[in-house]
């Protein structure tokens, strides 16, 4: 009984996903389409020696892993909770049996399941046309897995500060793009200053492009990097707790 | 045998009380109706009997339950229909349906429910894409979902074509004669004569009188009885019968106000003095007059 109308629910949220065309394009096409032309491109693909002997197809690697995953936990996952609430699904949910919850709980696992496969095309995918396999793959998951994980609380947090979709979305659309910018996405991390390298360590997004950087190169992310992403994950599920309300104020 | 008991039901928000001691029950198999102006407290009421909000005091039972504690089993045999509530603008009549279905032990077909509701044309219609009246219609048919022995529906034919709305009317008639009992929230004073055995009216969070509709509506209606007539003035005698209340004259236009027996009375009266009139029209006491009269505000 529990497991099928779980399921149901999960189909349901991935259906209704699937149809919304602004999540497709964001956090499936454009990575896939940059991963897949990128390793592809001989100049792009060739070691610099200023990117510390990578090549931009390596550096960019991290980039197109965290900018998935922040479409998905920072703009997608507040938008369509706080609609749900907004629209009084939950609010709904909670005349029936199945307690609202579970209905959140169907959206942090189709959100954090894409992340995951998604994340593993984007490096399966470019290192079959070529690329490199980052040298430290296990250290490379472990800090996609915990940045996916970060970036899912601060969406949760999100959630439950953001009293409108309107808000949520707009704020999801601004953190996510500081998360791009911290990970490297304008400019390579190996061009930062040192101030701003600082203070972009200390985000989700800056943390895990470390690490990830790292990882690519063969070694393991730094102590402090994974205990910036532990710290964001406990502070936003934290907030998320305290704050989030089944219905509209 | 009583499936709603409701004792001494309080609430308030921050301070200022909502709902202010109501007491109700509510019969096995009855159609029950809470009418009242805006703020009077209905939808706090039904909230608090549906477990969707807590009460400051009093008791409420449901089938057995109380709806604060035992939400599991409550939930399995109580249908909501909440105002304001819609569906994800992307899903699709039947998905919707489907899902509902999935949360109850034993739902009613999809198919039987998109008969009912005049839906099958619609199946594969997104949310987004019904008109007003199929989105209410949708929305009545997902809180009958699960076969619930209750079922309370607020504002239930709000923006329904009058078809529609008989329509609905007729599938929850057939449904009370399969044993469901129902709690109406309505602004409708047709809604409310033409479908419940019984009526609560609440005003300031009280209820101000309940009883069948056709009590109701003697006790605070009077019969109107309207006529043209070119000799105005000898129609005040008609102001000494004992049955009549008022006798107001406009023009040729006589309006006569009185109790039950003013028409058999009015008319004894114009025929024995021999006073010409022309069409006359009689209207009996309504819900409309006994509601007006209880809450002394416009209905909304």
């Amino acid at each position: 009984m529990a497991r099928r109308y779980f399921w149901a629910l999960v189909r349901n949220e991935a259906r209704l996903l699937s149809r919304e065309p602004a999540p497709v394009i964001w956090a499936v096409v454009l990575p896939m389409i940059a991963g897949i032309v990128t390793p592809l491109v001989p100049p792009v693909a060739a070691p610099q020696p200023y990117l510390g002997g990578m090549s931009f197809a390596q550096v960019y690697q991290p980039v197109l892993v965290l900018f998935t995953a922040s479409v998905l936990a920072l703009q997608v996952l507040p938008t369509v909770v706080t609609q749900y609430r907004e629209f009084g699904v939950l609010r709904r949910l909670r005349t029936t049996p199945v307690p609202p919850w579970h209905l959140l709980a169907a959206i942090v696992t189709i959100v954090s399941a894409l992340t995951l496969i998604l994340s593993a095309l984007l490096v399966v995918i470019p290192a079959w046309l070529g690329l490199p396999l980052p040298a430290n793959l296990p250290a490379f998951g472990l800090t996609a897995v915990l940045a996916a994980l970060s970036f899912l609380a601060v969406g949760a947090l999100l959630c439950g500060v953001a009293r409108t979709s309107r808000i949520g979305a707009g704020i999801g659309g601004f953190v996510a793009a500081c998360m791009w910018f911290a990970a490297g996405l304008w400019v390579p991390r190996a061009l930062f200053p040192p101030a701003l390298k600082a203070v972009s360590d200390l985000t989700p997004g800056g943390a895990a492009a470390e690490g990830m950087l790292r990882a690519i190169t063969g070694q393991w992310p730094t102590a402090t990097g994974l205990t910036v992403l532990l710290v964001w994950s406990v502070v936003g599920f934290g907030v998320a707790l305290r704050t989030f309300r089944l219905e509209a104020p | 045998m009583a499936v709603i008991e409701v004792r001494g039901l309080r609430k308030s928000y921050a301070g200022r009380p909502v709902v202010n001691g109501i007491d109700l029950s509510v019969e096995a198999g009855e159609v029950f109706g809470i009418l009242g102006p805006n703020g009077a407290g209905k939808t706090t009421t039904v909230e608090m009997i549906s477990g969707l909000r807590s009460r400051d005091a009093g008791t409420v039972n449901v089938a057995g339950f109380d709806p604060a504690r035992e939400q599991r089993q409550l939930k399995e045999m109580l249908g909501v229909q909440l105002q304001e509530s819609r569906q994800p603008a992307k899903i699709a009549v039947s998905e919707a349906i489907e899902l509902y279905r999935s949360f109850y032990r034993a739902p009613r077909t999809t198919g039987e429910l998109l008969d009912r509701f005049g839906l099958g044309d619609q199946a594969d219609t997104r949310f987004e894409h019904l008109s007003g009246g199929q989105q209410q219609r949708l929305s009545v048919a997902l809180a009958l979902v699960g076969n619930p022995r209750v079922a309370i529906l607020d504002e239930l034919t709000t923006g329904l074509d009058p078809a529609a709305r008989r329509e609905i009317w007729s599938f929850l008639s057939d449904l009370v004669a399969g044993g469901v009992t129902l709690v109406l929230v309505t602004h409708s004073m047709e809604e409310a004569q033409a479908l419940c055995d019984r009526v609560a009216i609440l005003d300031a969070g009280q209820v101000a009188a309940l009883d069948t509709p056709a009590v109701l509506a003697r006790t605070g209606g009077t019969t109107v009885i309207r006529f043209a007539s070119s000799e105005g003035v000898r129609v005040w005698g008609l102001g000494e019968l004992a049955s009549v209340v008022d006798v107001l004259v406009e023009g040729n236009q006589v309006t006569v106000r009185g109790t039950d027996g003013a028409a058999n009375d009015v008319l004894a009266h114009l025929t024995a003095a021999r006073i010409p009139f022309e069409d006359l029209r009689i209207n009996g006491p309504s819900l409309d007059d006994a509601y007006l009269a209880l809450t002394r505000k416009e209905p909304a």
